[in-house]
């Protein structure tokens, strides 16, 4: 069929009688391409994908202007029954987060049959087959026990598989992945974004696809939409708008992909923190730790790297005294703590402390911020009189306005949140600051204010910083040293120039080889140092050639 | 699974040891005996006869030695003799206990399902004035003392309009025999069954409308609704079904209730069942008979949350991988 399969026109969509949340949008996406919005969260992308398969969240949300046509059909002008028969037949989507995407208390098979019963297709003696045939393509090994399954007893990126299977089980002629991969780390990245383009190949599919992370975008994208509060502030084909960004707010996006800078020259000194042959194995059966054995030098900021499941957040919660150590010694100062009675270690807690990667959840929600840090200057031993004069400090130290002290967790984003956290973290006067996956949550140029703000308070308060991370950029551009973790074991350890670029464990090699958009952003797995424009025209299927499995 | 059910059923011996340790300890640390009471009725202070009832009784034991035997009879089912009618306490519990379960079950279906239904309408249609009437309503209910409910329900339905029957399990002297026997049961049934329910069926109706209107906000929902499932299966097939998880733990909790509240409802409608046996019992300082009564409400109320327990391993699967 000739012409675009969506193509929105000049669209607003308002809140009743206020600023349009997003401000007159054109853009359209072809068979067989892929379009990314990009932007930050507020900038109105989701807002786009929503309103095309019609499911604007509240009652109070409306399309207040344009149009919106799927193979020439204006879908404002659909009836509810009409609409129903194109999502998720000829409309599809997938979501961020495949865990909360899938009923927890059904089996898969009863969810997916579901897809075809709803529209009377496909007849009952055939399902079956068909989806075991769907989840084959999605890579799934045994399809058969994945259709037994509860959504809990798969992992984030095969539920994401799922997802995607059951997007794809009516051939639909335009997929809409809002952010599908946020919520997975980064070899699990590469495989979901290279099964999309798989099954767009195949499938002749349309794909508009939501992100804020130019990685992803110069990985997938045919055309690039960028949208800042609701506007387009730029659009054109993805080679135009990475090689020579018009706009100011799209070269910020681009700038705050990490590039590829490994330090080298370690530390010389006596380690602050000596972890020696941890262990930890969880139900007498799953090992997260096996034989750990990990020094932190005074001043440094060390890396963990791994994947989930790695036992990287294990360790993190050993140094803190979340997790109990099967075995092993944790020499803090001088003193195993390990050997140490229960009132003596917690005297010793505030030496350590965590920021952890999801703010929301980690802030009471019916705290004010300046509660929240109060309760930690005043535990801490801090006089009345003095509390509330630290407690603007903090904030100052963080980079916030004092005027937050009155505000709730919800009045602010995602990225004040976490400095609330972090602030929280130094009430408490720690030498070490841990920081679990602490960016991972935060859009792309976030993450960039954040690790300036790490290396700040760095300096400032000579803090050492564990930094825990899956994304390999982020971890040599600020590290001191890293250490690679894989299945309860570290795999590597050194300056992040000789872990990642002279003496690369094969792992590492797997992890590198993972990271979107090399070609057009240095990673070190490609041939130059320096962002490689010239070879765009290239076919980029080696980026992920490693980890991918073999086409079913 | 075998191994957890096992487990599960040790744990609630050892509470229902605890349960019979501490009644019969509550029960003698009230102040006055049967003994007392008896020589009272029969008008005699003779201090002498006094003592001879309590020999009789084995009242006059050390309490580790009384509940030694206490238990020891337990074990054959033999809850002891009542004092004051001189029969065996399991029997007179055996004669009456068919009427509160039925009393309590026909309360707690109607609870579920009433409530259910209440709760479900009023999420589905939330903010139109169907779900404010319903609001208004579980408010209503669950806040007026519901022996007064019981009251005005007889005063309404049998004194006014005489539809229902205030009182007793059968019309005395109508002599009805098979279906008309059970018609007549449930006639009576109706008044006492619908007083009991109405608290916990508001209670149901506003859990399950805050836990659908939650679980209507859920993610998986959304992503179903766009793979173009219609708005009934939606709320059937997703939203209640998971939204029924808390409500499974409430009912666990709210059918041991039931059986425990009976003691009023049977007071209020004269319903012969364990409730009003206590009742008398508690007047008349009937040891054995309170204590018996008591046993077999626990028993019951643990059972029940036994019963939920297992039954939530079913209906989550999450609970059954832990």
């Amino acid at each position: 069929m000739a012409g675009p399969v969506l193509e929105v026109r000049d669209l607003f969509v308002s809140l009743r009688r206020e600023v349009p949340i997003v401000d007159n949008v054109t853009f359209s996406v072809e068979a067989g391409k892929t379009v990314c919005l990009v932007g930050e969260s507020g900038s109105g992308k989701s807002m786009i994908a929503n309103a095309v398969v019609g499911l604007l969240p509240g009652t109070r949300l409306a399309i207040t202007g344009g149009d919106i046509r799927f193979r020439g059909t204006s879908l404002p002008e659909l009836g509810p029954k009409a609409m129903r028969d194109l999502r998720g037949r000829r409309i599809s989507m997938i979501f961020q987060d495949p865990t909360s995407a899938l009923n927890p208390v059904r089996r898969i098979r009863t969810q997916f049959d579901e897809v075809f019963s709803a529209h009377g297709v496909e007849p009952e003696t055939g399902r079956e087959a068909r989806m075991r045939q769907l989840l084959e393509l999605a890579h799934l090994p045994n399809p058969r026990r994945i259709l037994d399954a509860y959504p809990f007893e798969l992992s984030g990126g095969q539920r994401q598989r799922v997802m995607i299977s059951m997007a794809m089980a009516l051939n639909p002629d335009l997929l809409i992945a809002d952010e599908p991969t946020t919520a997975l780390d980064v070899t699990t990245q590469a495989q979901v974004l290279q099964l999309i383009e798989e099954l767009k190949e195949n499938f002749g599919t349309a794909v508009l696809f939501i992100t804020h992370d130019f990685g992803v975008v110069a990985e997938i994208a045919d055309d690039v939409v960028v949208l800042r509060h609701g506007r387009i502030v730029e659009q054109g084909p993805l080679e135009g708008v990475l090689k020579n960004p018009r706009n100011d707010y799209t070269r910020t996006l681009i700038a705050a992909v990490p590039h590829w800078h490994p330090r080298s020259g370690a530390l010389d000194s006596d380690p602050l923190i000596s972890a020696r042959s941890l262990r930890k194995v969880f139900k007498g059966r799953f090992v997260a730790l096996d034989d750990v054995s990990i020094d932190l030098l005074p001043g440094e900021t060390l890396g963990i790297v791994g994947e989930s499941g790695s036992g990287k957040s294990t360790f993190a919660k050993c140094l803190i005294g979340l997790e109990e150590p099967d075995d092993g010694e944790l020499v803090v100062d001088g003193t195993d703590i390990m050997q140490l009675a229960l009132p003596q270690r917690r005297r010793r807690r505030h030496l350590m402390q965590m920021v952890f990667q999801d703010p929301t959840a980690a802030l009471n929600p019916r705290h004010t911020i300046g509660r929240t840090l109060m309760d930690v200057v005043r535990v801490n031993g801090c006089p009345r009189a003095a509390a509330n004069d630290k407690v603007l400090s903090l904030l100052d130290d963080v980079k916030l306005d004092r005027k937050f002290a009155d505000r709730f967790p919800h009045e602010l984003s995602g990225g004040q949140r976490q400095r609330v956290c972090i602030a929280r973290a130094l009430a408490a006067n720690p030498r070490v600051l841990i920081a679990d996956e602490a960016l991972s949550a935060l859009d792309v140029s976030v993450q960039k204010q954040m690790l300036k703000l790490f290396e700040d308070l760095k300096k400032k308060r000579d803090l050492t910083i564990v930094f825990i991370t899956h994304d390999l950029r982020v971890a040599a551009e600020i590290c001191d040293s890293i250490v690679v973790m894989r299945g309860g074991k570290t795999l590597a350890r050194g300056t992040p120039k000789d872990v990642l670029e002279t003496d690369r464990h094969r792992y590492v090699e797997e992890l590198l080889a993972a990271i979107p958009g090399q070609d057009w952003f240095s990673t070190g797995s490609a041939p130059s140092q320096l962002p490689t424009l010239e070879i765009a025209g290239q076919d980029n299927t080696h980026a992920c050639q490693d980890s991918r499995l073999p086409p079913g | 699974m075998l191994k957890t059910v096992v487990s599960e059923i040790a744990k609630r011996i050892v509470v229902i040891v605890f349960v019979i340790t501490g009644t019969f300890l509550l029960v003698r640390a009230a102040p006055g005996d049967p003994a007392s009471f008896i020589a009272g009725e029969a008008a005699s202070g003779d201090p002498e006869y006094i003592d001879y009832l309590r020999q009789q009784m084995g009242l006059d034991r050390s309490l580790p030695v009384q509940l030694g035997y206490y238990f020891r009879n337990l074990a054959s089912l033999d809850f002891g003799q009542s004092y004051r009618e001189g029969r065996p306490v399991f029997d007179m519990i055996a004669e009456r206990l068919p009427n509160t379960l039925i009393l309590a079950g026909a309360a707690f279906i109607l609870a579920l399902v009433m409530g259910t239904t209440a709760g479900f309408v009023a999420a589905v249609h939330r903010g139109r004035w169907i779900d404010r009437c319903i609001s208004i309503g579980s408010v209503l209910f669950f806040s007026s003392p519901y022996y007064w409910v019981a009251l005005l329900a007889i005063l309404l339905f049998s004194g006014k309009l005489g539809w229902l029957p205030s009182h007793g399990t059968q019309t005395i002297g109508a002599g009805y025999t098979g279906i008309a026997a059970i018609l007549d049961y449930l006639h009576h049934l109706v008044m006492p069954a619908m007083a009991s329910a109405l608290f916990t069926m508001a209670i149901y109706a506003r859990l399950v409308r805050a836990s659908m209107i939650d679980t209507a906000n859920a993610l998986f929902v959304k992503a179903a609704h766009a793979r173009g499932m219609a708005p009934s299966r939606l709320w059937f097939r997703h939203v209640l079904r998971t939204s029924l998880l808390p409500i499974t733990t409430m009912a666990g909790v709210q059918a041991g209730q039931l059986v425990a509240g009976t003691i009023l409802t049977e007071t209020v409608f004269a319903w012969p069942g364990i409730g009003r046996l206590m009742y008398d019992a508690l007047g008349s300082r009937d040891y054995n008979v309170v204590i018996g009564v008591f046993i077999v409400t626990s028993v019951i109320v643990i059972l029940a949350n036994l019963l939920v327990d297992i039954l939530y391993r079913f209906v989550d699967p999450r609970t059954r991988a832990a």
